[in-house]
């Protein structure tokens, strides 16, 4: 075995990537539901002007965060996948 | 004995059971230190930014270790051949032509410059790899033992200190980026949503890191076990690859790494949660995130990183990208000088003891070894009770740029008084 350099740079631009998609990615995806969230509380804004509670927002929160929530329970079925399957005798398709 | 044959034979395996004993000793005590000198991977945002009490954060941090220990069902039975050559690279069977004691030596002695090495860096409050310093202690053993053929040279570059040299850049990077997004859009959001929300994140991607942690590291341990038994001859890998692992190693070493991990390394915690920067919850939100996301993925593209490479990196890329914060560089700068020095420094604590060892052969070298080990280990506890960081100090202002790693307030008569007040 050699020591394959571009095989090296490759690995590291798809870590990368992939990285940047899901530890990036899901905290920005995150940030909007928590901003969606405040909207939608209403009450007083940055500027002191008192703002109306919009149940669009919030409903749109929590759509975000449930996308969130999926996309971690997939990581978890991720990890566990290979115990699931030895244990529980299920073959997961992911 | 009196030299006949068959007395020889007989104390050869008693030598040789003894050997295994210490040796699979020593690899549960690595696995403790692995647990506790990591907790702050994972955890040391969350107390730092209050999100979790200290206590239940380790808590929580050791219960998910030691699932993640039970979940390892493929075992990391190759372990070593990323760094030596002493194992058949797919079967994980021994080599020919090493005998067991040689092998059974090398692993020993590899083990014992890992933990001597997890100590010290503990003591000074420098998160450095675990597997890092496995390995290190594994090539200086293999060095001492079969000279420079006993090596994966290319494995040792390509597998372990190029990708420890990316992964910083590339853990800070992501963090980077992220916690600048994340302050970009929940900018002029109410205070009390946005501290709530990013703690509940928080909470879940340590809780993801704690997992992958518990199953991806207490798998080394136990493929080093496993191979312990290999080279001694009560197991093969045969039988591994049909019947899995023997149901002990699994439980000791997961019930290993969570005590070790609920032990709370309070020193290594603290430079990564208040050494660094100063952190709050979107920020370190962000940073955990980043790891988990690169702790899950890397090792299926190909590219296996340490997990307190990425963590660190992560935490000093989330004080890079937000606006304002500013990172303590010189204390950054310390770990790396850690992180440069670990695989030879573990390699030399693995070779000397290999020599010391495998010098005097047999139980009496396995002895000495372990006896030299105890009281080295003994030795950096006391010190380290000197000045003594915990759960109720974890958190105090890190004093000045140049402050030393320990909380400075914490004379050691207000230690005591300290925990007879919490108590």
């Amino acid at each position: 075995m050699s020591i394959d350099l571009a095989e090296i740079a490759l690995n590291t631009v798809k870590v990368l990537v992939v990285g940047l998609l899901l530890g990036a990615g899901l905290p920005l995806l995150f940030s909007l539901g928590i901003r969606l969230q405040d909207i939608g509380h209403g009450g007083t804004g940055p500027d002191g002007v008192a703002r109306a509670p919009q149940p669009a927002a919030k409903a749109g929160a929590w759509v975000i965060f449930a996308a969130v929530g999926l996309v971690v329970l997939y990581g978890l079925l991720f990890i566990t996948k290979k115990s699931i399957a030895h244990y529980l005798g299920i073959e997961l398709p992911i | 004995m009196g030299g006949s044959p068959a007395g020889a034979h007989d104390s050869t395996v008693t030598a040789e059971m003894i050997i295994l004993i210490l040796l699979v000793v020593t690899a549960v005590g690595f696995d403790f230190t692995n647990g506790f000198h990591d907790t702050g991977n994972a955890m040391a945002t969350s107390i730092a930014t209050g999100a979790l009490k200290p206590k239940t954060a380790v808590a929580l941090s050791a219960i998910l270790n030691l699932i993640g220990g039970f979940l390892s069902v493929e075992v990391a039975l190759t372990v070593t051949t990323s760094v030596l050559n002493i194992q058949d690279h797919d079967s994980g069977a021994l080599l020919p032509g090493l005998d067991a004691q040689t092998a059974m030596f090398i692993i020993f002695a590899g083990l014992v410059g890992g933990i001597l090495w997890n100590l010290l860096t503990w003591l000074f409050g420098i998160p450095s790899s675990s597997s890092h310093a496995l390995f290190g202690g594994l090539v200086g053993a293999g060095l001492a033992a079969l000279g420079t053929s006993g090596i994966n040279w290319n494995g040792l570059t390509g597998k372990v200190i190029i990708p420890a040299l990316l992964s910083p850049f590339i853990a800070g990077a992501i963090a980077a980026v992220g916690v600048w997004l994340v302050f970009r859009v929940t900018r002029g959001v109410n205070e009390k949503h946005r501290e709530s929300g990013f703690r509940a994140g928080q909470i879940a991607t340590a809780s993801l890191v704690s997992l992958a942690h518990g199953t991806g590291d207490a798998q080394k341990t136990m493929g080093v076990i496993a191979l312990g038994l290999i080279a001694h001859g009560t197991l093969t890998s045969q039988s591994i690859e049909e019947n899995g692992l023997p149901v002990w190693i699994i439980v000791v070493c997961a019930g290993a790494i969570g005590l070790g991990t609920y032990m709370g390394g309070w020193r290594v915690i603290r430079t990564l949660g208040k050494g660094l920067v100063e952190l709050d919850a979107p920020q370190g939100m962000a940073a955990e995130a980043s790891s988990a996301a690169i702790i899950l993925t890397s090792s299926h593209l190909g590219m296996a990183l340490s997990t307190t490479h990425v963590a660190t990196g992560s935490i000093i890329g989330s004080g890079v990208g937000r606006p304002g914060a500013k990172v303590r560089w010189n204390v950054a700068g310390r770990l790396v000088v850690g992180w440069v020095l670990t695989l030879p420094a573990a390699a030399i604590v693995g070779a000397l003891t290999y020599l010391l060892g495998a010098g005097i052969g047999g139980i009496g070298g396995a002895v000495a070894v372990f006896i030299v080990l105890l009281a080295l280990a003994g030795f950096i506890y006391y010190r380290s009770q000197l000045q003594k960081v915990h759960a109720g100090n974890v958190n105090e202002e890190w004093e000045g740029a140049d402050a030393e790693l320990t909380p400075a307030s914490d004379s050691p008569s207000q230690t005591r008084l300290e925990n007879g007040a919490s108590r």
